[in-house]
């Protein structure tokens, strides 16, 4: 079933497969009908349509509570047994009793003791969690992970690279390694993500490369798994952000939009003067998490300057969080130039959030200017006044 | 002339046989596609980490949740506590208080500690008048829009106006949302993030539920038999149909309660019709219409995963007005859109979804409910073939039981939230009961719609409601 669902052909025969279902009801209702003795032949083959519905459901209900009533019974007794192992690894974790049971469990009931030892690693921490996880060398059962990461069945894949990923020894990440080169994708995805947080140097570098080309999704969770403090990733922004290549530069930005953290970032000038319209929004977005050696107020006014507004907005924004005081007047000058509400927002923002001097300025076109302007200044000023911590 | 009536009446009586046979047979067509996608996605695995990691990437698409309230004091606390508590990096909760007579705006105000704010918002979409905008002075993302009573999209073009966010999520404040229902239903935004233009999640029935603290924590069947009923019609309608009209990418309902849209794409087809009481079917359609005159390359999805938890009437009266309601509902918006049946410019959903959507689901009930009445007129006067008469009776009864039995094999092998043998039981007693007077009685109700809609009678009608707590 896995190999089908899997296979290339899949989408072919997902489309193919009402038209065969169509075609077996049909001949199974005239091999009905020709059984039935009835004159009147419009009758005898609605009857026959009947009889093939009724009996399809009956087969199907009856079928379908049996295999819930076994498969109910073979739950528990699953649980019953998932319990005894996680009774034991929570003495074996705690120092109250020996590992010889586990190793037994492991072999006789590794399903199991996989899912127990998963969920355990959501719980526990420090040495703890280590003993636990040494658990899957004593019992043998890494070898088994190490096999299954290129194995056909994508489910079994992804939960043996998840645990090698979290065992982190050079032996499981060379295993994960080779599922970059798994045929399906959720299997190389999920190996991308578990070597961009573990992987070696070499590994991230290959992992960073494959990045721009990487899925939106794929590239929201691999951004919250890269180790910030890699050397691999600093190289790796460096470069991109000198390339010329608009996929590397704004995946890049991405990634600094997604970390939330402040990283070195080499030459970035000429992204403030992007060609590319996308590039420049994300740049001035991500600005105040770059640490650049270039003058933050050239750049923030380059950005204010943009003939688009969406980067106008960016540039104000970034102005705000980095509290360039001294682009005050630029603020205020573009506040009132300002046509889209969004980007007057932003503005209003950046002014209430350097506060002192512009803020009395934002304070002053409350009154006698037009009613966007107004309207948009009165709601940043009730946020900075009214709510613990300013604007949300 | 005698004879001649008795034969056109024998005529049609064959027709609606056929017909039944038909719409079957089409269901069977739909079930089987339902069903080759749900079992794709039930075996498509993801990493575990997929989920865990977008809950707090700040890539994910930022959401503005619109939920219109009007006289939904009962329950719209816990709603709004349940929308605020779901996992998603950034979104805004807009509560829109559509004029309501009782409690309900009283009760935010307490609950929510809400003060008037002076947010600012584009009249892009004119509306009923806004009397008053509160925000909540906790650090929680809570807009409380109170207007007057303009009707349900009305409000949610309020909302819309007020709304910061690129995405926009229409759900009815007497719903409850599952925790992950928001990161869900944002998948396939950002799994196709240029083509997908909305995204419906599954309504599926709180009652008989546990419930706490705002959520459902355990699923249970009603213990009312009328919202079993409604229990096994839900999985009909949105496993067996919309599943399959999705993969077509002919998907003409997004249910009100639950749907998540492209704010851009709202805005540039004008927001929600406030002339019908169908608005979710009639806006969905009009999205289609729009992007096939744009040339765009989109998708519009159906999501069996997200779920949101909804309270079924129980009484006969309720449940009657919100039949005849979405029946009016439907007969608006296909009557609206009527130049797209047959127009081979706007492909599958032209040429198959739009003509079996106007032949079995807007006179469905008319054509079954003229079957029943011959039927009886021609047992008691004798005119029609009794076998012509058993015929219909089995085919109407052996259609509607291959419907809802269908739908719930669809359920149990693919999203399985019922876990007890006994739930899966009286499930299946369930749709072979309903076969047998319920469905009959929803025929009736949904053919008096067409009455009403040539009468002009417009409104939602009195929607009682317990609560969950």
């Amino acid at each position: 079933m896995l190999r089908i669902l899997y296979s290339r052909y899949w989408p072919w025969l997902a489309k193919l497969s009402p038209l065969v279902i169509l075609l077996l009801y049909l001949a199974a209702v005239l091999l009905v009908a020709q059984r039935l003795t009835l004159s009147n032949p419009y009758i005898r083959y609605a009857l026959a349509s009947v009889v093939i519905q009724s009996s399809t459901l009956f087969l199907v209900t009856v079928g379908l509570l049996a295999n819930k009533w076994i498969g109910a019974r073979l739950d528990i007794r699953r649980q019953r047994r998932a319990d005894r192992i996680a009774e034991q690894m929570v003495g074996f974790a705690l120092g109250h009793r020996s590992e010889e049971e586990l190793p037994w469990s492991a072999q006789r009931y590794p399903a199991e003791f996989l899912k127990v030892l998963e969920s355990s690693l959501t719980s526990l921490k420090g040495s703890t969690r280590e003993r636990v996880l040494g658990l899957l060398v004593k019992t043998g059962l890494d070898q088994r992970l190490r096999a299954r990461v290129m194995g056909s069945d994508p489910g079994r894949a992804i939960r043996a690279i998840s645990l090698l990923r979290e065992l982190n020894q050079p032996t499981s990440m060379r295993a994960v390694e080779a599922a970059l080169h798994h045929p399906v994708e959720t299997v190389r995805a999920s190996a991308c993500f578990a070597l961009a947080a573990h992987g070696s140097e070499i590994q991230q570098e290959k992992v960073f490369a494959l990045l721009p080309a990487l899925p939106f999704w794929q590239r929201i969770v691999l951004f919250q798994q890269i180790q910030t403090d890699s050397p691999a990733l600093e190289k790796y922004l460096t470069l991109a952000f000198r390339s010329p290549e608009r996929t590397l530069v704004l995946a890049a930005l991405e990634f600094v939009l997604s970390s939330q953290r402040i990283q070195t970032a080499g030459e970035v000038t000429k992204l403030a003067a992007a060609k590319d319209l996308e590039v420049r929004i994300k740049f001035f977005k991500a600005l105040p998490l770059l640490a650049t050696a270039e003058d933050p107020t050239s750049l923030v006014a380059t950005g204010l300057a943009d003939s688009d507004w969406r980067v106008r907005a960016m540039a104000a924004r970034a102005c705000g969080s980095l509290h360039l005081s001294e682009l005050t007047s630029t603020l205020a000058a573009r506040l009132l130039t300002s046509t889209q509400p969004a980007e007057t927002g932003h503005i209003a923002r950046a002014l209430a959030s350097l506060g002192g001097e512009s803020l009395l300025r934002l304070h002053s076109f409350t009154e006698p200017y037009d009613d966007v302007t107004r309207a948009v200044t009165a709601e940043v000023l009730e946020r900075a006044l009214v709510l613990p911590g300013g604007s949300r | 002339m005698r004879t001649a009536l008795l034969a056109a009446a024998n005529w049609y009586e064959g027709w609606v046989i056929f017909y039944l046979f038909a719409i079957s047979t089409i269901y069977l067509l739909l079930s089987v596609t339902g069903l080759v996608d749900l079992l794709r996605r039930r075996f498509l695995h993801y990493d575990p980490l997929v989920e865990r990691t977008t809950e707090s990437s700040s890539l994910m698409p930022p959401v503005s949740i619109l939920a219109p309230a009007h006289n939904e004091a009962s329950s719209v606390c816990h709603s709004v506590r349940a929308m605020l508590g779901l996992k998603y990096p950034e979104f805004e909760v807009i509560v829109i208080n559509d004029g309501s007579k009782d409690e309900t705006l009283a009760l935010l105000i307490q609950e929510f500690h809400l003060y008037k704010s002076a947010r600012y918002f584009d009249d892009t979409i004119s509306t009923c008048p806004i009397r008053s905008i509160y925000e909540s002075i906790d650090p929680i993302p809570l807009v409380v829009i109170d207007k007057e009573n303009g009707g349900k999209s009305d409000a949610l073009n309020a909302g819309l106006n007020l709304a910061r966010y690129p995405l926009v999520c229409g759900v009815d404040a007497d719903s409850l949302l599952e925790e992950e229902a928001l990161l869900r239903a944002v998948r396939p935004f950002i799994y196709d993030p240029d083509r997908v233009l909305a995204v419906g999640g599954i309504v599926r029935v709180a009652n008989g539920c546990q419930v706490t603290g705002s959520r459902v924590t355990g699923v249970n069947l009603p213990k009312a038999w009328i919202a079993r009923f409604q229990v096994v019609e839900y999985l009909r309608a949105f496993l067996g149909g919309r599943v399959a009209f999705s993969a077509y990418n002919c998907l003409v309902v997004i249910s009100g309660a639950f749907g998540l849209f492209s704010k851009s794409a709202l805005l540039a087809v004008g927001g929600y019709r406030t002339d019908t009481v169908g608005e979710d079917m009639e806006l969905v359609i009009r999205l289609h219409r729009w992007a096939h005159g744009q040339g765009r390359d989109y998708r519009i999805v159906f999501e069996p995963n997200p779920v949101c938890w909804t309270e079924v009437p129980e009484s006969l009266a309720t449940l009657r007005r919100q039949r005849n309601r979405w029946q009016r509902g439907t007969i608006e918006a296909l009557w609206a859109h009527r130049k797209m049946l047959f127009r081979p410019r706007y492909g599958m959903l032209g040429m198959a979804a739009f003509p079996y959507f106007v032949l079995f689901e807007m006179f469905g009930p008319l054509v079954e409910l003229t079957g029943y009445v011959l039927t009886l007129a021609g047992i008691c006067f004798g005119f029609l073939r009794y076998e012509a008469a058993l015929l219909f009776l089995l085919a109407s009864i052996s259609f509607g039981v291959l419907l809802s039995v269908g739908s719930v094999v669809l359920e149990e092998l693919t999203l399985r939230r019922y876990p007890k043998v006994q739930d899966l039981l009286l499930l299946v007693v369930s749709s072979i009961l309903e076969s047998l007077g319920f469905r009959q009685l929803l025929t009736v109700w949904r053919a008096a719609a067409f009455l009403d809609v040539l009468r002009g009678r417009t409104g939602w009608g009195v929607m009682e409601r317990k609560g969950f707590g």
